[in-house]
């Protein structure tokens, strides 16, 4: 579990809040979407989790243990953490070396090691590439990498910071099957910041940011139906919102709900008929 | 004859060395003077490749790329390719990159200058592509690295506007903003499109903006073309586009699955308006 | 993502040279260097270029990235020998003028520094095109453990040159961005005055070293939440092995040696 207790914080050049009395907590194995326009503190409060920020105020807990000093890297053993450009989070000089990055730093003895990097790597469908260079890798493929690199240290928790946004869209289809999985497997936590909303329906809740500040906090389909706050905050609606909104404003009477793509075509067919 | 043109284009990086790798191969591509041509294709299928040729940034290793009426082979010198860069105007991904001045102003004026204006003509360019991409004038003195990312894009995009270029080419131009800064973006480049004439070709993932945007597709595979049309003749076919690694519009993806259900269009819908027209008058038959 | 630089760069084929321990490579190569300026007759170096030459065939490389690996340091090289020839007096006089001379004795000379140069750059060159650069950091590290006794930060060093080295390709494909958003802004590189030339490295520069600041200061980010967080608490995940092969190579050298000091005799 996850507790986030009124976090306020302002980067050192900066005058303005990037976090503004936020709270939030995270149940164990949930799937969080997080999501806000750019510069809404989404990063912001991610690091903070992972203890990558300093001088902030409020408190966070991460699995009962209060986030200080002393219990930093017991945390961070807990977490893993995939950032957005892939080509900035590769140490290694192989997929591989990579992969083994954080258990080196754990120090696991190096049988262990090798079995785990090619269990990890079995888990993205990389094995093939363990000896490859990073720098002849597809995006989609380094992303499968960092993640390997992340679930090699078997955490509880996953945050992925716009992991699948230099991506095509075959790439993101590929991450979040991938993650879809794990997540089963290995009965994770994620928090998955995104721009894409359409990424956010596989969540168990969605978190809306706005000015550091958490707007709303939701089903993906509730907060769907609220198609105000979701344009107010500069998102995108869904697909059946986007026709649902077209076609109310030729008069036609629409159910006040969130449909998914099928059951809006359902709908539709019904009508037609 | 099209604005641009390529003719039977090869390219190879490193050619005659073990890491030689063919990006191109018979490549022939046309685009007409005030088009909005859209350029598409799984990762490394050859699109970046291919508009660096048509900027003169490459020079093919085979066959000729023609912009206006300047052409680059495989024997050009690198005079011969900067006349190709004189109308064409590139917005690279993560255009944000290229920014180094000191204030907005003296950076978006930086091309102008470069290209023969005198200071003061490049000042009053660079002036008119700020308002353009609606950045105001008190961000005229400001340094670049101070603003946000969305606000460094239009920086970076104003730069390029400022060229005064006839053809505007675009890598994935929205890649990393929210949903309203790229819609914004976006926009600004079909009103460039529909009231200046200007020739745009967007290199990009999302099939929404090319239903939305586009009057030409070209379809990339392996560095070859394998299909070019309009987006109606390009998005008819799912299970072709799957095959090439690409999706559909989510528009066609829910059309299709009405017509699967016994539904028929007489003309296949590509973004919500299209749909939502055609829907509307049977909607309210019905009720 | 890809460089243009080539030549000199590691070949990723499979062969006798390819597998040795890199450590074994590189005292041997850093040896030979030194064994070349231990020859001193013609008999010698033609043994040695043999030897050489043997190495070269083993690696299986295509001859041709030898040459363009020495092809840029040949003036350097000529000029060179040049110098050593209408500088050494000696021997049969056959041209000069002024304080200039060409003579036997000189021309000896300048063939033999002629093949001292070559012979160098051949043995660097196979170490660089059979080893990646990854293993040459390895090999640095493990030869220089012995240094952590007097408390140099062995491992410090082995990370930041593998880290430097790994993102030499990324910086090199960024610098190749950025100069081509700016030529796109008619930047030219390659003609005007001087000034100019150096004025136009400036829009490149700035970008350059911002996005390397960038780049680091997220890499910083990425290690530390992956858990590093320095010293020698580390296990490692590469090994470096001593095999059969590298015990041959050392007694190769060996018989190399001894061949060389008999040469000499004659
Ligand atoms: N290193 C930094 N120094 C100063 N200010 C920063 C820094 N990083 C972020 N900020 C500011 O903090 C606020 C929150 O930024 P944050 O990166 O958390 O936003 P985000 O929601 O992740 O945005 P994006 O969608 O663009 O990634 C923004 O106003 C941003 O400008
Ligand atoms: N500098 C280079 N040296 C060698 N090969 C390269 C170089 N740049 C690109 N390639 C190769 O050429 C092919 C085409 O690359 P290109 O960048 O044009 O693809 P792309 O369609 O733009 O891909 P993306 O969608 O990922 O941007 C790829 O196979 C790529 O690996
Ligand atoms: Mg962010
Ligand atoms: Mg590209």
């Amino acid at each position: 579990m996850i507790e986030v207790k009124n976090i306020t914080y302002s980067y050192p050049n900066s005058d303005s809040k990037a976090l503004n009395d936020l709270s939030v907590t995270i149940q164990d194995q949930q799937w969080i979407a997080l999501v806000g326009h750019n510069g809404s503190g989404k990063s912001t409060i991610a690091r903070v989790i992972d203890g990558l920020v300093e001088g902030y105020q409020g408190e966070v807990t991460v699995n009962g243990m209060p986030l200080n000093d002393d219990t930093v890297w017991d945390i961070r053993d807990q977490i893993g953490f995939v950032f957005q450009n892939p080509d900035n989070q590769f140490v290694g000089a192989t997929v591989q070396d990579d992969v083994a990055f954080g258990l080196e730093n754990r120090n696991v003895p190096r049988p262990e090691m090798v079995e785990r990097v090619q269990q990890a790597l079995e888990v993205v469908g990389m094995s093939e590439f363990a000896t490859r260079e990073p720098s002849s890798l597809s995006g989609g493929q380094k992303q499968r990498v960092a993640l390997a690199g992340a679930i090699a240290l078997q955490p509880k928790i996953l945050i992925l910071d716009e992991a699948t946004s230099m991506l095509d869209p075959q790439g993101r289809q590929e991450m979040l099957e991938i993650l879809k999985q794990m997540k089963q497997r290995f009965e994770l936590t994620i928090i998955m910041i995104t721009h894409d909303l359409s990424e956010t329906a596989m969540a168990d809740r969605v978190l809306l940011m706005n000015h550091g500040q958490l707007v709303a906090d939701a089903q993906p389909e509730k907060l769907f139906a609220r198609t105000q706050v979701i344009k107010d905050n500069g998102l995108e609606l869904p697909y059946s919102e986007q026709l649902k909104e077209q076609l109310a404003v030729a008069g036609i009477d629409l159910p006040r709900e969130y449909m998914n793509e099928d059951r809006m075509v359902e709908w539709l067919w019904d009508k037609l008929n | 004859m099209g604005q641009i043109e390529l003719n039977n284009v090869d390219y190879k990086y490193q050619p005659d060395t073990p890491f030689e790798a063919t990006a191109l191969q018979a490549i022939n591509f046309t685009v007409e003077t005030g088009s909005y041509t859209a350029l598409i294709g799984h990762t490394g299928s050859g699109k970046s490749t291919l508009i660096q040729l048509i900027d003169g940034l490459i020079k093919p290793t085979s066959g000729e790329v023609t912009v206006v009426d300047h052409h680059s082979t495989a024997t050009s010198n690198s005079k011969d390719l900067d006349q190709l860069r004189k109308n064409v105007g590139i917005v690279f991904q993560f255009p944000e990159s290229q920014l180094f001045e000191e204030t907005v102003l003296k950076d978006i004026a930086f091309g102008p200058k470069n290209f023969g204006k005198t200071d003061a003509e490049a000042t009053a360019i660079a002036k008119k592509s700020m308002a353009l991409v609606g950045l105001t004038e008190d961000f005229a003195e400001k340094s670049p690295f101070d603003l946000s990312g969305g606000q460094m894009r239009r920086v970076a995009i104003a730069g390029v506007l400022a060229l005064e270029p006839e053809i505007l080419i675009l890598d994935e131009p929205t890649a990393g903003l929210d949903a309203s800064g790229q819609a914004q973006i976006m926009n600004l480049f079909k009103q460039l499109n529909v009231e200046q004439g200007i020739t745009i070709i967007l290199v990009t993932h999302n099939m929404e903006d090319v239903a939305k945007y586009a009057n030409q597709v070209y379809v990339l595979n392996h560095g070859a073309i394998v299909k070019s049309g309009t987006p109606r003749e390009i998005f008819a076919n799912q299970q072709w586009l799957m095959e090439n690694y690409l999706t559909v519009p989510v528009t066609t993806r829910v059309a299709q699955k009405l017509i699967d259900k016994g539904y028929s269009f007489d003309e296949f819908p590509l973004t919500v308006a299209e749909l939502s027209q055609k829907l509307i008058p049977k909607l309210k038959g019905e009720q | 993502m890809f460089t243009k630089v080539i030549f000199g760069r590691y070949v990723p084929i499979d062969s006798v040279i390819h597998r040795l321990d890199p450590r074994s490579k590189l005292v041997l190569s850093l040896y030979f260097i030194v064994l070349v300026f231990f020859a001193n007759n013609w008999q010698s170096y033609a043994f040695l270029a043999a030897t050489t030459l043997a190495t070269i065939l083993l690696t299986k490389v295509q001859l041709k990235f030898f040459w363009e690996g020495i092809r840029p340091l040949i003036f350097i090289i000529i000029l060179t020998v040049l110098l050593q020839i209408v500088f050494s007096a000696g021997g049969t006089v056959y041209w000069h003028w002024g304080i200039f001379s060409i003579t036997s004795m000189g021309l000896v000379n300048g063939v033999y520094v002629f093949m001292r140069f070559f012979l160098i750059i051949c043995m660097s060159t196979v170490l660089t095109l059979t080893t990646p650069p990854l293993l040459i950091a390895d090999a640095v590290e493990s030869l220089m453990k012995p240094l952590l006794k007097i408390k140099v930060p062995v491992y410090e060093i082995a990370l930041m040159l593998s880290i430097a080295l790994r993102f030499i390709p990324t910086l090199m494909d960024e610098t190749q961005k950025i100069m081509n958003a700016q030529r796109a802004r008619g930047v030219n590189f390659s003609s005007g005055s001087l000034i100019k030339r150096v004025k136009s490295i400036v829009p490149i520069l700035i970008p350059l070293f911002i996005s390397a600041f960038n780049r680091a200061e997220d890499l910083a980010t990425a290690m530390e939440s992956r858990g590093y967080r320095g010293g020698d608490h580390r296990s490692k995940f590469r090994i470096l092995k001593w095999r059969g092969a590298d015990t041959i190579a050392c007694v190769g050298m060996a018989a190399i040696t001894a061949g060389l000091f008999l040469l000499r005799l004659l």
